[in-house]
């Protein structure tokens, strides 16, 4: 086979390399990477591939593993699963409605209820067609407005509908979610929000557990922008494995390990029906710290496929320490507050001290020492939140 | 030679840049070449993309994040885009762009 500079495919990196393979390795494709008889039908992480048996019963095992490895879920649990526009959401239920229907001693044992948030405006086109896809699962639904949440959210029963018919009929027209100026610090609020709507209609719901549909490639971008915004301490409440800052409700991501490929394979190959708002189509706009690691990461996993696992395997690692799931939580994420009361200095500290120092111009200067500065600081919010609360305030 | 017929299919929200049609059957005109999937890519930003190109195409190939499924198999395994078509073959391109 060759390849004439012109014809070279985007993801070519260099000479007699056919997506980062050397044109030798590509004999090594005749066959699936597991049966090692069938013809091949995809490739995945640009190396492996498989036959669409192999695939399916690949994906499908990866699913229950990490369901059963990890023992999130205790018999006949109610589940609360959040569905959203696009391939995650239908290979989730489609994953779920398989485990479930087993007739072998691997069968799962729960019992899900699904949720759909409704953010912008909502078509009721749009609606049915999640309404008839959900069905086609046979799984209960509920609808609920983001807005009317963020406006009553204290009565879930008036917010919380079985048809989507009754959601429009008080559909507010007003925007009631505070946008700040600042799209960073919009999208965190938007996401600290929707954690708590699940969190609370879960346990209106007597759900246990929430799955969410976030894949391998939220998560790493989620835990880089945890990083970059002062939220290190809580990867893994944010991007972990589960997300136990709740005591009642643990919120979990099965779909971490899977990339959007092996997502829209799996729907092709399973004749999935899926539900696609023509307004979330992703922006590469850039304004925001969210959107420009997705890009960064989307990027980087381009030339280098280890790159979204890479992240999400080391963010498995990380643990918080049990004793602070008991302190105080903030008031905003819910996360647990890390007071400091070791000797030991922290970045948050540091950064701390250091507005601290320059408040001690004559014209400012209060009478407090850095010990009570520190305090008032950490009062309320965790650190990443009082960055996000001067906006709001603003 | 007569005309070459391809049936080309959009899925996952790629059907919302061409007009909502999940399933297009087309005639390619005969030329001297081989139709590869390079040509008909630019065949289909002539004839069925109208707008937002950069949403489809990037350079010579699809955008990161369309799928291409050759009769039900991943185009990477395929050759990409010098693949030649045959008639009657089934080329699908999905869109990993849209929600979630």
């Amino acid at each position: 086979m060759t390849c004439s500079h012109h014809a070279v495919p985007f993801r070519m990196v260099g000479k007699n390399i056919w997506f980062g393979l050397s044109l030798r390795d590509k004999k090594k494709w005749d066959k699936c990477n597991k049966c090692k008889s069938n013809v091949p039908v995809i490739i995945l992480r640009h190396k492996d591939v498989y036959c669409k048996e192999c695939f399916l019963s690949g994906a499908a095992h990866k699913f229950k593993a990490f369901i059963g490895k990890n023992h999130l879920v205790k018999k006949n649990d109610f589940v609360l699963v959040c569905f959203r526009s696009g391939h995650s959401s239908v290979s989730l239920l489609h994953m779920l409605r398989s485990a479930l229907d087993l007739q072998t001693p691997k069968k799962l044992k729960l019992r899900p209820i699904v949720i759909y948030i409704a953010k912008a405006t909502c078509e009721p086109q749009f609606l049915k067609e999640i309404e008839d896809v959900v069905c086609s699962f046979n799984f209960p639904l509920y609808f609920i407005s983001f807005n009317q949440y963020i406006s009553n959210g204290q009565e879930l029963d008036k917010v919380l509908f079985a048809n989507f018919r009754q959601m429009l009929e008080n559909y507010p027209q007003i925007n009631s979610f505070k946008r700040t100026n600042n799209p960073t610090a919009t999208q965190t609020l938007e996401r600290i929000y929707e954690q708590q709507l699940l969190t609370e209609v879960a346990k209106h719901l007597n759900c246990s557990i929430v799955f969410v549909p976030d894949i391998s490639l939220n998560v790493a971008t989620n835990l880089l922008t945890s990083i970059s915004l002062g939220r290190g301490a809580y990867l893994p409440l944010d991007t972990g494995i589960c997300d136990t800052r709740d005591p009642q409700i643990t919120i979990v991501r099965p779909l971490r390990h899977f990339d959007d490929k092996e997502l829209a394979f799996y729907n092709v190959y399973n004749k999935l029906k899926l539900v696609v708002s023509p307004n979330e189509i992703k922006k590469f706009n850039n304004t925001s710290v969210q959107d420009l690691i997705d890009t960064f990461v989307s990027n980087l996993q381009l030339n280098y496929p280890a790159t979204i696992t890479t992240v999400v395997r080391t963010g498995d690692k990380l643990a918080l320490d049990k004793t602070v799931l008991k302190s105080k939580a903030c008031n905003l994420c819910k996360a647990p507050l890390l007071n400091n009361t070791s000797e030991e200095l922290n970045s948050a500290t540091a950064t701390d001290f250091s507005r601290w120092i320059s408040a001690q111009l004559q014209i400012f200067k209060k009478d407090e020492s850095f010990n009570e500065f520190e305090i008032k600081q950490r009062e309320l919010y965790c650190y990443a939140c009082s960055k996000i609360i001067e906006f709001v305030e603003k | 030679m007569n005309s070459l017929q391809v049936n080309v299919e959009f899925g996952g929200g790629a059907e919302l840049l061409f007009d909502n049609k999940k399933t297009v059957t087309i005639s390619l005109p005969e030329k001297k070449e081989k139709w590869t999937i390079e040509h008909l890519l630019i065949w289909i930003k002539d004839n069925l993309l109208k707008e937002r190109q950069e949403m489809f195409l990037q350079g010579n190939s699809v955008r990161p994040g369309i799928l291409v499924l050759v009769n039900d198999t991943d185009w990477e395994l395929m050759n990409t885009i010098n693949y030649i078509i045959q008639p009657n073959d089934r080329i699908l391109f999905i869109s990993t762009l849209h929600g979630g």
